[in-house]
């Protein structure tokens, strides 16, 4: 007998390829295209002008080095003040006193809300008129310190950073207390009864046991800190003059606002290139730990 | 009584911090119950005198019209999302055909690409089929990014399946769509609330695509809404913060209800990305 094939599987398959291929396969590949060609998007003029683009973008362009840069800062610092606090955080709050389940809610409750909402309220606290915490300064040092976020443009980052990790802690904490939960009560109990202390048991047994997680959660954030666009979108548009863009924001801005459809499409390339190729090779990396 | 007194201590400390963490949510709240210009009159530390809602009937006025559109979105793109990345991941998960292994790494390219690099393509793909400005523009594009994601989540969940039950199944001649809509669809109950959660937040969240394919008022979701009305009231800081209030409630009223699965999703979320 003539087994019949079986064509659930291809039929399965045809909506959801065609949808992810035309919104997301082909948008890539378009945009590559896009990138290679000098075009504002208005005239129907499109010349071909090779990496000309590239060139361009990564020589002369200063804010696109700025973005760059402020990509790295903002992952430097992800990687150290989220990280920093929701492991502690999570040491702090993992315990089964009564209520911490609410105090470990609280906490993680910022990182379920949107961005562009956190980026609302924090642009409203640091408002230097009638914001929260200009205010905050003004009366604890009795107006001797004027907080004001726009006065160093170059600073201004910094500020945008300490708004993404209050949203971003809570995660944090929420990523490593799996971590310690993973960690088997026996060896803690062991370490207990030789008689190392609560630190000792945290530095010693806890942590070295919860690399996995740590590394995980390292990862995540790196490559996160390179997509930012919706926190600075909403609180400074890339200002103040222009000395907030990070990449994602620049390259919109330079599409969509000043219509240069190639350049702006090259900084998303590049963005993507560093997206795939720094998430491949931290992949290799963790694999090869594990062998 | 001394172990009474620490535990005491604990919780006053504990309380504390998350007063100081959750400060800027409360002060929004404090901020939104006041009568207009108490705020001015005051002084911004002043405990509301008398409060009122008024602030957010206002403020709702304004915003319902962006907070029904996303709930429209939301509620037309989720069955479609998991739907879709759900039959993907079972042909991927209980087929293997030449292709499959191909298919599986082409799937994951859309994790790892940003989705900024569609904005400009898609653009044109939509105003090419007149689609800017319209729901269904929207939500094609929803679904679309959302597949990747979902499918890795939810094929994740499929290998681990036993499948005895399937076998005993097609052996009394189900078929497999049957055995998929029948048997593996109800065994994942749990991942599938951990994909409607996320991607509820997905879309909810948005903000990037809605700014680059609405632009028309009337077609704004929350997010994008939200942004003009706070510009619109500026200088009205009792409006703007019961705005903000009001569009952060759906997603707190989901997570009170189902946190272990924000906290299962967002794991997860992590572990793949």
């Amino acid at each position: 007998m003539r087994r019949k094939t079986d064509w659930t599987p291809y039929v399965f398959l045809i909506a959801p390829l065609a949808l992810y291929t035309i919104f997301m396969i082909f948008p890539t590949v378009y945009s590559f295209f896009i990138s290679l060609h000098n075009w504002d998007g208005l005239s129907g003029v499109r010349e071909f002008i090779g990496l000309d683009n590239y060139v361009e973008v990564l020589t002369e362009d200063e804010i696109f080095k700025v973005s760059i840069a402020n990509n790295v800062r903002w992952a430097i610092l992800s990687e150290i003040i989220p990280i920093v606090l929701g492991l502690v955080m999570a040491f702090v709050f993992n315990s089964k006193m009564k209520g911490f389940g609410f105090y470990r809610s609280a906490i993680f409750f910022p990182s379920v809300l949107s961005i562009s909402t956190i980026g609302l309220i924090w642009r409203w606290l640091y408002d230097p008129n009638l914001g929260l915490l200009p205010e905050i300064v003004r009366i604890v040092t009795g107006g001797r310190v004027s907080f004001n976020w726009f006065a160093n443009p170059e600073h201004t980052i910094y500020y945008l950073i300490i708004a993404g990790s209050w949203a971003y802690s809570g995660l944090c904490m929420i990523l490593f207390m799996g971590g310690i939960k993973s960690v088997p009560e026996g060896t803690i109990e062991a370490a207990y009864l030789d008689g190392a202390t609560r630190m000792q048991r945290i530095f010693y047994v806890i942590l070295p046991q919860m690399k996995n997680s740590i590394n995980i959660v390292l990862t995540f954030t790196l490559i996160n800190s390179f997509k930012v666009f919706d926190l600075i979108y909403v609180m400074t548009a890339g200002g103040p003059g222009r000395m907030t863009n990070v990449m994602a924001t620049w390259s919109y801005y330079s599409i969509f606002r000043y219509y240069e459809y190639g350049p702006g499409s090259a900084m998303s390339i590049i963005m993507a290139i560093i997206l795939v190729v720094g998430s491949l090779i931290i992949n290799k990396i963790v694999r090869m730990q594990k062998n | 009584m001394n172990h009474k007194i620490k535990r005491t201590i604990i919780y006053i400390v504990a309380s504390i911090y998350i007063i100081i963490w959750l400060l800027p949510i409360f002060y929004l709240f404090i901020v939104a119950v006041k009568p207009a210009n108490e705020f001015y009159m005051n002084g911004m530390f002043a405990w509301p005198e008398n409060p009122t809602l008024g602030n957010f009937v206002i403020a709702w006025n304004t915003i319902k019209s962006y907070f029904w559109n996303s709930l429209f979105l939301v509620a037309v793109s989720l069955p479609f999302i998991i739907l879709l990345s759900t039959m993907a991941a079972y042909s991927l998960s209980r087929f293997s055909f030449k292709a499959s292994v191909f298919i599986i790494g082409y799937l994951m390219l859309g994790m790892l690409l940003p989705q900024h690099i569609t904005l400009l393509p898609n653009y044109m793909t939509l105003k090419a089929a007149d689609l800017l400005n319209t729901r269904l523009g929207m939500v094609l594009v929803y679904i679309s990014l959302n597949i990747s994601f979902t499918f890795f989540l939810t094929r994740g969940h499929f290998l681990g399946i036993s499948r005895e039950i399937e076998e005993a199944a097609k052996i009394d001649g189900c078929p497999s769509y049957m055995i998929f809509f029948r048997i593996i669809l109800p065994l994942s109950a749990p991942i599938i609330i951990v994909s409607i959660v996320m991607n509820f937040m997905n879309v909810w969240n948005d903000l990037v695509l809605a700014i680059t394919y609405a632009t028309d008022d009337a077609k704004l979701p929350v997010n994008a809404g939200l942004l003009r009305f706070v510009e619109q009231y500026a200088q009205n800081y009792e409006r703007m913060t019961a705005g903000i209030l009001i569009a952060i409630l759906p997603l707190s009223i989901i997570f009170i209800a189902l946190q272990k699965y924000f906290v299962a999703g967002m794991s997860e979320g992590a572990l793949k990305g």
